[in-house]
C-alpha cells in the first residue's frame, strides 16, 4: 500500500474512535449531563475529524463537520445553555457524520443532509441579532480543552488543512475554515531592546529526532527575551508519499537581538547540535533584514499568529513524544511536524512560541499517556501468543522432567523452576492483556442502530447498556458486532410492540431493550432482553409445520418451539422489511456463533418479553484448567466452570425413577454425571471425586471423576483444524508429557449425556 | 524414528515423467501405496488420546510438534479389526485435502516409481463399497492397492462398523 493510502486508512481508523467518543459524550449530555468537559470532548472529536477530512480532500465531510462544530461551539462559549441544547439533533448529526466518513472511506458519493444542516444553522441564532460568531478552535493557551486530542493523523490533518488554507488563500480563508485560534498577542518584544542583531541559521541533520532531540529544546536554549522572530523553513520536506516521518527536514532562521557573544551562543547549542548544524551571522546586513522579517507577519497578522499557535502546539506535542521516546522500546512520533510538507515557510513570532511551554510541563503525564500507545498488527500479537503458548508447554514438560530426577538435583533446580513458571505465567497474562478489549467497542455502535430502527419502525425504545467494560479478546470483539446487530434488530422488529399496542397491553409506551455483558464460567455472556410480546409460538410452529421442519403430528414443548427461531428459513414477520423478516437472521447468527465455539439460546415468556443469550469463549488461546483422570484418560475442565470439588463417598447420591443420578449439594438437587460413561473413557473407572461445575445458564451439575491430577494453564489447541468437532470437548491441549488431553465443555457434555440415552445414528443404520 | 528407504525403479520403457512415485506399506500381508507427495513424515508409534464416540478407525489424537492431529487405523478401516499397536508400528503422517492426519500401519516397505500406465483401475469389489482403493499396481509378486486417503479418513469407520455388525 502506498504511504498516503496508509495514512488515509489510519485516519479512518481514528475517525471510528473519534465518532465513538463523540456519540458517547453526546449521549451523556442527552441523558442530562451538564459537564462542560463533555461538550469540549465532543467538540474536539468533530474538530479532529474535520481536520483530517480536510487533509484528505473529503469536502462534503469537512462542510458538514464545520457547521456541526460551529453549533457545538455555541455551547462551549455559553451562547446556548447546555440544558437547552438539541442533543437529539446532535446525535442524528453524529450519525450523519458517521455516514459521511464511511462514504469517504469507500469512495462512495456522500448523501447531502440539507435538513440537518439547516437545523444546525438555527442553533444559537438569537432572534434579535444573528451573531456570525466564527467558531474558534481550542487555543494552545487553554490546554485543558486540547490535551485529550490524540497526536495522530487527525492532528496532522488539522495542520495540513490549516497550512493549505494559508498557502492557497490568504487571510480570510482562515476564519472561514475555523482554524483561527485565539490570536496570540504580544508582537516581538525583543525588537526594540538594546543589543546586536544576530541571524541564526539552524540546519539540523536528518537524524535529529532519532538523536532524541527536538526543535523545542534547541530553540528553548536561546533566551526568550532576545528572540525577534523564528522562521521555520519547510521547503526541504519531501512530498508526503516519500516522507519518512522519523526524518527531520526543518530548517530554522532565528533573528536575535542579543548581548550574548558568539561563544555564548555556541555554548548554548553545544549539547543539542553539532557545529555544522548551525551558523551565526553578525553581519550588519542583518540590521536591514530584520525589519523585513517582522514586516511579513504584519501584513497578515491573524494568519501568522494562528499558524504560530498551531505550530507551537505541535512542537509542544512533539516535545511530549520525544520525552516518551527516551523510555526503551518506544518509537518517537515526530510525524506531525515532519509532515508539514506543502508549506514553503511559516512565520512564527516569539510570543506564541513561548506561550504553551508552561501547560506542557503541567500536562506531561497526560500527554505521555497518549504518546505511548502504539498500533500493532494483530498478526504480530498472534505470533507472540503462539510462541508464549509453546513456552508454556515446554515449561510444564520441564517441570515434569525435573521431578523425575534424584532428590538432590531436583531440590537445586526447584527455585529456578518456580521462578520460571511464575514468569511464564506473567508473560502469558501480559500478552493476553494486550489482546483484551472492553466490549464497549461494539456496544457503542448499538445506540445508533436502535435510534434509527426506532424511527423506521415507529416504535419507542430505550436501550440500556450494562457491563460495557467487560473485557474480551480482540478476535472475539470483532465477531460480536454481527450477531448483536441481528439480535437487536430481531428484538426491535419482532419483539417490541408499537407504542399503542403497548399501552393497550398495559405496558409503558416506551419499550426497553437491555444489552448486558458479563463474565460467567470462563465465557463472556451477552444477553439481549426486551420487554415485548415474546415469541409467537403458534405462528412459529405453524410456519415450521408448513415448511416441513416439524412433522404435523409432532408435539413440541413450548421451549422447543422457541428454539425453532434458530431454524433456517423461518421468519414470522408478516411484512418483509429492511429490518428483518427475510428469515436469514437468527439461523445465520447461530451458525456464526457456533463456529466460534459459542452458543446462543433464547428464553421467551409470552406477553412479557424475550431474552437471547450469547455465550462465547473469552479467548481462543489459553485457559486455566483442572487436569482430571478417569480410567486411563485425562481431561481438562476449565477452572472457571468449577465451583468446588468433594469426595464422592461423603456425598449422598439418589437415583431418580428414570435412572438419572442426583446429589444434594447446598440443599439443592443437582444432577450427577459419571465422566467415564459420558466420554467413553478407556480402562476401568473408580470414581472418587465429584466436581461441582457451572453451566452457562448458571445451573450446577456434579461430574464424577477418578482423580484430580493438578491445576495448570493449558494452551488451547484446535481439534477442528485437522479433525473436526468433538462432542463434549471444546478443544484439546498438550500436557507436560506431550500427550493430548481433551478440554471438556460442560454444556456440550451434558448434551452428549442426554443424547447418549438414545441410540446413536449409526446404530439405527445398522439395524436397518 | 525415521526410516531410511531404499529406492527401486520399476523397469519399464516409460519415460520418467509419466511415472508416479509411491510409498508402499504393509498391513498384515497386504501392501498399500500412496503418492509420495502426500507423505509429510513417517514416525514410530506414539500413544494417542481416544476421542469420545468417534468412528472405530479413529485411534485418537496425538501431538505432532504442537499440532494436534487424528490417527486413523488402516487395519480397522479395511475391516480387519484394530491394530495391537507396538513400538514397531508406524504412523505415516499425510496431508489430505487441507488437513494433516496420521495413518497407522504395520510397517513402511519402500518407495517405488510406477509408470502411470501400470496403474489399473480398482476392480469393482463388493468389499470396497466405500471406494477406499483408487487403483492397483502389480509390483514383482505383490499387488499394491493405491489408497484414496480422503475416503479412508471419511468413510473407513462407517464401513468397518457396518461390517462388524453384520459379522456379529
Amino acid at each position: 500500500m502506498d504511504p498516503l493510502a496508509e495514512l488515509k486508512q489510519t485516519f479512518f481508523q481514528e475517525c471510528e474512535e473519534l465518532l465513538g467518543a463523540l456519540e458517547l459524550k453526546l449521549q451523556a449530555l442527552d441523558e442530562g449531563s451538564t459537564d462542560p468537559e463533555d461538550v469540549n470532548a465532543a467538540f474536539r472529536a468533530i474538530h479532529s475529524i474535520k481536520g483530517g477530512a480536510g487533509a484528505f480532500g473529503c469536502t462534503e465531510l469537512v462542510g458538514f463537520a464545520h457547521v456541526f462544530e460551529a453549533s457545538l461551539d455555541h455551547l462551549r462559549s455559553g451562547r446556548v445553555a447546555i440544558e437547552d441544547a438539541p442533543f437529539t439533533l446532535f446525535l442524528r448529526c453524529a450519525d450523519a457524520v458517521a455516514d459521511l466518513v464511511s462514504a469517504a472511506r469507500n469512495d462512495e458519493p456522500a448523501t447531502e443532509r440539507p435538513d440537518l444542516l439547516a437545523a444546525l444553522e438555527q442553533v444559537g441564532k438569537e432572534p434579535q441579532a444573528p451573531v456570525a460568531a466564527p467558531p474558534s478552535a481550542p487555543a494552545p493557551a487553554t490546554p485543558a480543552a486540547d490535551n485529550d486530542a490524540p497526536i495522530g493523523i487527525a492532528a496532522l490533518g488539522n495542520l495540513l488543512a490549516m497550512v493549505e488554507a494559508k498557502t492557497a488563500a490568504p487571510a480570510p480563508a482562515a476564519s472561514d475554515d475555523g482554524w483561527d485560534d485565539e490570536p496570540a498577542t504580544a508582537p516581538a518584544p525583543a525588537a526594540g531592546k538594546p543589543g546586536r542583531d544576530v541571524q541564526l541559521r539552524i540546519t539540523p541533520e536528518q537524524d535529529l529526532f532519532r538523536r532524541v532531540i527536538e526543535p523545542r529544546v534547541v530553540l528553548g536554549s536561546l533566551p526568550a527575551d532576545d528572540i525577534v522572530s523564528i522562521r521555520c523553513d519547510l521547503s526541504h520536506v519531501p512530498p508526503l508519499e516519500s516522507l519518512d516521518v522519523s526524518d527531520c527536514w526543518m530548517r530554522f532562521d532565528v533573528a536575535l537581538r542579543t548581548e550574548l557573544s558568539v561563544e555564548d551562543l555556541h555554548g548554548r547549542f553545544d549539547f543539542s547540535l553539532a557545529n555544522e548544524e548551525f551558523e551565526i551571522n553578525f553581519a550588519e546586513a542583518a540590521v536591514i533584514e530584520a525589519p523585513r522579517v517582522v514586516e511579513a507577519p504584519a501584513a497578515e497578522p491573524e494568519v501568522s499568529s494562528a499558524v504560530a499557535a498551531d505550530l507551537s502546539a505541535i512542537l509542544a506535542k512533539l516535545g511530549a513524544a520525544t520525552e516518551a521516546a527516551k523510555e526503551p522500546d518506544i518509537q518517537p512520533e515526530p510525524a506531525p511536524v515532519a509532515a508539514l510538507a506543502p508549506v514553503a515557510a511559516v512565520e512564527a513570532p516569539v510570543a506564541a512560541r513561548a506561550a504553551p511551554r508552561a501547560p506542557v510541563a503541567a500536562d506531561t503525564s497526560a500527554r505521555q499517556r497518549q504518546a505511548v500507545s502504539v498500533r500493532v498488527d494483530l498478526d504480530r500479537i498472534d505470533k507472540l501468543m503462539n510462541l508464549v503458548g509453546e513456552i508454556v508447554i515446554t515449561q510444564s514438560m520441564l517441570v515434569e522432567c525435573v521431578r523425575s530426577l534424584p532428590y538432590d538435583v531436583h531440590a537445586k533446580t526447584a527455585e529456578g523452576m518456580l521462578t520460571l513458571s511464575r514468569q511464564t505465567r506473567e508473560l502469558q497474562d501480559h500478552v493476553m492483556a494486550v489482546r483484551a478489549q472492553p466490549v464497549k467497542a461494539v456496544f457503542q455502535r448499538m445506540p445508533r442502530l436502535v435510534r434509527e430502527l426506532a424511527q423506521t419502525l415507529g416504535k419507542e425504545v430505550r436501550l440500556v447498556l450494562e457491563g460495557e467494560n467487560t473485557e474480551v479478546d480482540k478476535t472475539i470483539i470483532e465477531e460480536l458486532a454481527d450477531p448483536l446487530t441481528h439480535m437487536i434488530r430481531n428484538s426491535m422488529d419482532h419483539g417490541l410492540e408499537t407504542p399503542d399496542e403497548r399501552v393497550a397491553a398495559g405496558k409503558p409506551r416506551e419499550g426497553v431493550i437491555k444489552l448486558i455483558a458479563e463474565h460467567r464460567a470462563g465465557r463472556i455472556v451477552i444477553s439481549v432482553t426486551d420487554d415485548g410480546r415474546g415469541i409467537g409460538r403458534d405462528r412459529l410452529l405453524a410456519k415450521a409445520r408448513s415448511r416441513g421442519l416439524v412433522g404435523s403430528d409432532e408435539k413440541l414443548a413450548p421451549e422447543e418451539i422457541d428454539q425453532l427461531i434458530f431454524a433456517a428459513g423461518l421468519s414470522t414477520a408478516e411484512v418483509i422489511s429492511d429490518v428483518s423478516g427475510r428469515g436469514v437472521g437468527m439461523d445465520v447468527v447461530r451458525r456464526n456463533v457456533e463456529s466460534l465455539g459459542g452458543r446462543i439460546s433464547v428464553d421467551s415468556e409470552p406477553g412479557r418479553g424475550c431474552k437471547f443469550t450469547l455465550a462465547l469463549p473469552l479467548t481462543l488461546a489459553v485457559l486455566e484448567g483442572m487436569v482430571i483422570r478417569c480410567g486411563d484418560d485425562r481431561y481438562v475442565i476449565p477452572i472457571a466452570s468449577v465451583i468446588e470439588t468433594q469426595h464422592l463417598a461423603s456425598t449422598p447420591i439418589e437415583r431418580l425413577p428414570f435412572g438419572q443420578e442426583v446429589l444434594r449439594w447446598r440443599g439443592e438437587v443437582t444432577p450427577l454425571y459419571r465422566l467415564g460413561d459420558v466420554m467413553g473413557s478407556m480402562g476401568q473407572t473408580h470414581e472418587n471425586i465429584v466436581i461441582i461445575a457451572e453451566t452457562e445458564r448458571g445451573n450446577n451439575v456434579g461430574i464424577a471423576v477418578d482423580e484430580i491430577v493438578g491445576q495448570q494453564q493449558v494452551v488451547v489447541k484446535s481439534l477442528e483444524a485437522n479433525y473436526g468437532a468433538v462432542n463434549g470437548a471444546s478443544a484439546a491441549t498438550i500436557l507436560g508429557d506431550g500427550l493430548v488431553a481433551l478440554i471438556l465443555d460442560i454444556d456440550s457434555m451434558l448434551r452428549l449425556a442426554a443424547s447418549g440415552s438414545r441410540p446413536p445414528q449409526s446404530d439405527l443404520k445398522m439395524a436397518g | 524414528m525415521s526410516l531410511q528407504l531404499g529406492e527401486k525403479h520399476f523397469s519399464s520403457a516409460q519415460p520418467e515423467s509419466a511415472a508416479r512415485r509411491i510409498v508402499t506399506f504393509k498391513v498384515g500381508d497386504r501392501t498399500f501405496g500412496i503418492d509420495v507427495g502426500m507423505v509429510r513424515e513417517i514416525k514410530g508409534w506414539q500413544a494417542t488420546t481416544p476421542l469420545p464416540h468417534a468412528a472405530p478407525h479413529v485411534r485418537g489424537v496425538l501431538n505432532l510438534r504442537g499440532v494436534i492431529l487424528a490417527v486413523y487405523d488402516l487395519r480397522t478401516a479395511i475391516g480387519l479389526g484394530a491394530t495391537e499397536a507396538t513400538a514397531t508400528h508406524v504412523i505415516v503422517v499425510v496431508d489430505v485435502e487441507d488437513k494433516t492426519a496420521g495413518l497407522l500401519v504395520d510397517s513402511v516397505s519402500d518407495i517405488v516409481d510406477v509408470p502411470v500406465s501400470a496403474v489399473r483401475p480398482a476392480p469393482d469389489l463388493e468389499r470396497d463399497e466405500h471406494g477406499l482403493i483408487e487403483g492397483l499396481v502389480l509390483l514383482d509378486t505383490d499387488i499394491v492397492a493405491l489408497l484414496d486417503l480422503a475416503a479412508v479418513i471419511r468413510d473407513g469407520g462407517a464401513e468397518a462398523q457396518i461390517k462388524t455388525s453384520r459379522a456379529a
